[in-house]
């Protein structure tokens, strides 16, 4: 029975014919496509505006507001929410050593993280100076929450539109931790911004847009991040 | 040559498993892999011709693995376009040096399974049967009569056994990837993927009549 193998060509090359491969690269070459050059263009326009854009929204909003906070409190929140925040942006929106994004693991870890994290490093460090946890009774967290929401939403949506349509693995995931790290750069802006350190405060006006904002990035992610095919040319040959 | 069936069935099965024969040696996969790395990056960076080359590379492999998944040619073709294509469209992404390979199966799999939720007619997809050509696209039998009937055991062990330990099989055994390729392939571990193949290998040996001693199953 060897001798009916196909002579010439190997197993597997033998697996795809001429005609679908002249076919599928001719269909490419009808599709235009944005070569590395074209695209880190556009990855340099959006990721500018991904900053630039919550820093104008910010400086709208009044810029820094120390209040009543003690300038090393302001400092070390602000500091170290900046640190947390730049990690949890490497991890969420770096690939690493693969074309196809960090782990599963990884990624549900990092959007786990986040939001605890930076709560508990806000948290104890106010806890840490006198009055500094105390209640603002006109202060209940709603324009803290409308700021963080305000400042991550175009982070968020540039990230979504530069990582469109790349993910065969796991788009909602990949897409929560978009918004773990939006959320997260938005939270450093909102620590200089507020000076309320009232817990429940912090819960409804810092910790709650960030899980929105993870929630939210998961269900478009799932849609606009994953792979989905186009059109067929074949099937209906 | 080194066939998964020898492997499997060391004499007892040896040509059952030669349905899913690869002939794959470890230099063609390595000289597979960096063909394709090479080509992917000449295509990123704006080389048209270098399509051609990273079809070369890549589509055999794919291609036979959506024939075994869809065991449909026309949609395996479909699904394999579809591929390409999103490599094509996201050429502009790709970080040179990254393995290309798994990449492509990452994708291929995700089209299958969206294809399959698509249609939901797993049940109907499964009960047809491989086209003779796309079996001779993997193996060819040596011996009809007792490969036949192996090659029937093992194909009805394969359906049998759960999805995630047949894609890690297939991956590794019979399109050659490497666990680091077939786990970032399938967005898990090394370990689950080691895990996976030697439950469905255990699985198959037991089938074949050659079950893993307990010391060996052990380990």
């Amino acid at each position: 029975m060897s001798d009916s193998k196909p002579p010439a060509p190997s197993p597997r090359t033998g697996l795809t014919d001429a005609r679908l491969r002249a076919r599928i690269i001719e269909r490419s070459a009808r599709e235009p496509s944005p070569t590395r050059a074209q695209f880190s263009l556009e990855q340099r326009v959006v990721l500018s505006l991904v900053v630039l854009v919550p820093l104008l929204v910010f400086l709208a909003s009044g810029g820094i507001r120390v209040g009543p906070r003690p300038e090393r409190l302001v400092i070390a929140t602000a500091l170290g929410s900046a640190i947390l925040a730049t990690g949890v942006a490497i991890v969420g929106i770096g690939r690493g050593r693969s074309m196809l994004g960090r782990p599963r693991a990884l990624l549900f870890t990092q959007v786990l993280l986040t939001p605890a994290v930076l709560f508990g490093w806000r948290a104890l460090l106010s806890a840490c100076y006198p009055k500094m946890t105390l209640e603002w009774v006109e202060r209940p967290g709603l324009r803290c929450f409308t700021l963080s929401i305000l400042l991550a939403c175009v982070p968020l949506v540039g990230l979504l539109w530069l990582r469109r349509g790349s993910d065969p693995l796991h788009p909602r995931l990949t897409g929560a931790a978009f918004g773990a790290a939006s959320g997260a750069g938005a939270w450093v802006l909102v620590d200089l911004w507020c000076p309320v350190g009232y817990v429940p405060h912090l819960l409804v006006g810092h910790v709650l847009p960030l899980l929105v904002l993870i929630a939210l990035s998961a269900l478009i992610g799932s849609r606009v991040i994953a792979v989905s095919r186009g059109p067929s040319t074949l099937m209906e040959r | 040559m080194a066939t998964i069936a020898a492997k499997i069935g060391q004499g007892v099965g040896a040509s059952a498993a030669q349905q899913y024969e690869r002939v794959i040696p470890s230099a063609a996969i390595q000289s597979d892999t960096e063909r394709a790395n090479a080509a992917m990056e000449r295509y990123a960076q704006g080389d048209e011709s270098a399509f051609a080359s990273v079809y070369d590379a890549v589509a055999p492999r794919v291609h036979a693995y959506l024939i075994r998944q869809a065991r449909d040619r026309v949609v395996a073709d479909d699904l394999l376009q579809q591929t390409l294509l999103q490599i094509h469209r996201k050429r502009a992404t790709y970080v040179a040096g990254l393995p290309v390979l798994p990449w492509a199966f990452a994708i291929a799999r995700r089209l299958y399974i969206d294809e399959c939720r698509r249609r939901k007619t797993d049940a109907l997809w499964s009960a047809r049967d491989v086209g003779e050509d796309d079996r001779r696209a993997w193996a060819l039998p040596d011996d009809e009569v007792a490969t036949r009937e192996a090659a029937r055991l093992v194909e009805a062990e394969l359906l049998r056994m759960p999805g995630n330990q047949r894609v890690a099989f297939e991956l590794l055994k019979v399109d050659g990837l490497s666990h680091q390729e077939a786990a970032q392939a399938l967005g898990t571990t090394v370990n689950a993927v080691k895990l996976r193949a030697f439950r469905a290998y255990t699985a198959i040996r037991t089938v074949l009549g050659c079950p893993l001693e307990p010391s060996a199953a052990g380990k």
